[in-house]
């Protein structure tokens, strides 16, 4: 069990060493709420339903500094998808909502979108 | 008090909410709450909560979701009406009644999380079921948004809904013919989208949720594009180039939303768009 972090200890000016954030990314996010598999409440309860492991676990977990652990996830939250990710996004609403102008809720958008947005 | 004064309490607050904008108002038990992830939990914010007041509404206008420029959407989506209407009600009832209420903050905690999860409320006091888009749905108004009022004042619970409102029939139908529903067929989490699941004999029994790709849609020109932009900026060795993105559309529009924070905080709607439950409220001449 790491010991007890005061609360200006985890979210001053704590920065995450590279090297560790590299090593340690994928299993922080992994075992965090960020790519959510099976958590949801209207799930079978039977073990098929799980929640996100706050970061004080993940530490625990994966032997780690909590204030490392919350610099890691918050990161790797932000770095996931680059800024081409936005010209996409943008692509995507306007041709989603292109196909809802043009027939409603069930004109569905099937992909494709166009090459420029405008 | 007796029983019949805390009915009677919960009755004259949720009418005053409805009068003052909200479409659904329910009670939950906050105890429901205590195997949600530690620091999302009712008792992390107030002592002895006995009262989670769920209040949804200032969903999308209908014309805000018909028109042609997409950028209306973008700009449009807040909580802030709803938090304010919160705010209003806990604060009449210290006034009024003397007890602790806390409108719980809807921006984020330390860490870069929120103060309380709010999904796991609404769904505990019944104001909307979960949904394989992520929203709590209202079985008529469809996707509303949120506000909780954390309260020592022992109302008597609503509790969960009976039914969800998600899957809906066209999408269980939909799915049985084509193995896919509205929501996951716009945004699918295999092939460049958000949204994953199965349903079977009616019921939903996977799940799977890109939350950072949704959230870079629905966050699209605030602090994660603003971040994104501002690394490739500083990465752009070139300082004609440098200026270029900076001063540049995407980092102007970006910037100009994130000082307009109250009044753009939903930027992408596109699986509701899709999504049948309340989509007649949007429907009109």
């Amino acid at each position: 069990m790491s010991s007890p972090v005061e609360r200006g200890e985890i979210n001053g000016f704590h920065v995450v060493d590279p090297d560790l954030y590299d090593r340690y990314r994928t299993e922080v996010v992994a075992l965090s709420n960020s790519y959510q598999v099976d958590i949801n409440e209207f799930l079978p309860d039977d073990g098929t339903r799980k929640r996100g492991l706050s970061d004080a676990e993940i530490a625990e977990k994966l032997g780690l500094d909590i204030r490392d652990v919350t610099e890691i996830r918050v990161v790797a939250e932000h770095d996931e998808y680059p800024i081409e990710e936005y010209e996409a996004s943008a692509r995507f609403k306007d041709a989603a909502a292109a196909s809802y102008r043009e027939g409603g809720v069930k004109n569905l958008y099937k992909g494709d979108p166009p090459p420029t947005r405008r | 008090m007796d029983e019949l004064d805390w009915v009677s309490i919960k009755s004259g607050l949720l009418e005053m909410a409805r009068k003052r904008g909200a479409e659904v108002v329910r009670v939950g038990d906050p105890a429901l709450l205590e195997d949600a992830e530690p620091g999302l939990r009712p008792s992390d914010l107030l002592a002895n909560a006995k009262s989670m007041i769920v209040l949804g509404g200032a969903a999308p206008r209908a014309a805000e979701w018909e028109s042609p420029r997409v950028e209306v959407m973008e700009t449009v989506g807040t909580a802030d009406r709803m938090t304010a209407l919160g705010s209003s009600l806990a604060r009449h009832i210290e006034e009024t009644y003397g007890y602790y209420a806390m409108n719980v903050p809807t921006a984020t905690d330390e860490n870069d999380k929120a103060f309380l999860d709010f999904k796991a409320a609404a769904v505990v006091a019944g104001a909307g079921s979960p949904s394989l888009a992520g929203p709590v749905l209202d079985p008529t108004y469809g996707f509303l948004y949120l506000t909780v009022i954390l309260t020592t004042l022992p109302l008597p619970p609503d509790g969960p809904l009976d039914e969800a409102a998600c899957p809906a029939p066209q999408c269980v139908e939909m799915w049985d013919e084509k193995g896919t529903t509205p929501c996951m067929a716009v945004c699918p989490i295999d092939d460049g989208g958000c949204l994953g699941g199965e349903i079977q004999e009616g019921l939903i029994i996977k799940r799977r949720y890109d939350q950072e790709r949704c959230r870079d849609r629905v966050y699209h020109y605030w602090t994660p594009g603003y971040q994104a932009a501002l690394e490739r900026a500083l990465d752009e060795p070139d300082a004609r180039k440098r200026k270029m993105i900076l001063y540049g559309s995407f980092f102007t529009r970006t910037m100009w939303s994130i000082t307009y924070s109250g009044v753009s905080q939903g930027q992408c709607f596109e699986c509701i768009r899709a999504c049948p439950v309340g989509s007649e409220q949007r429907e009109l001449v």
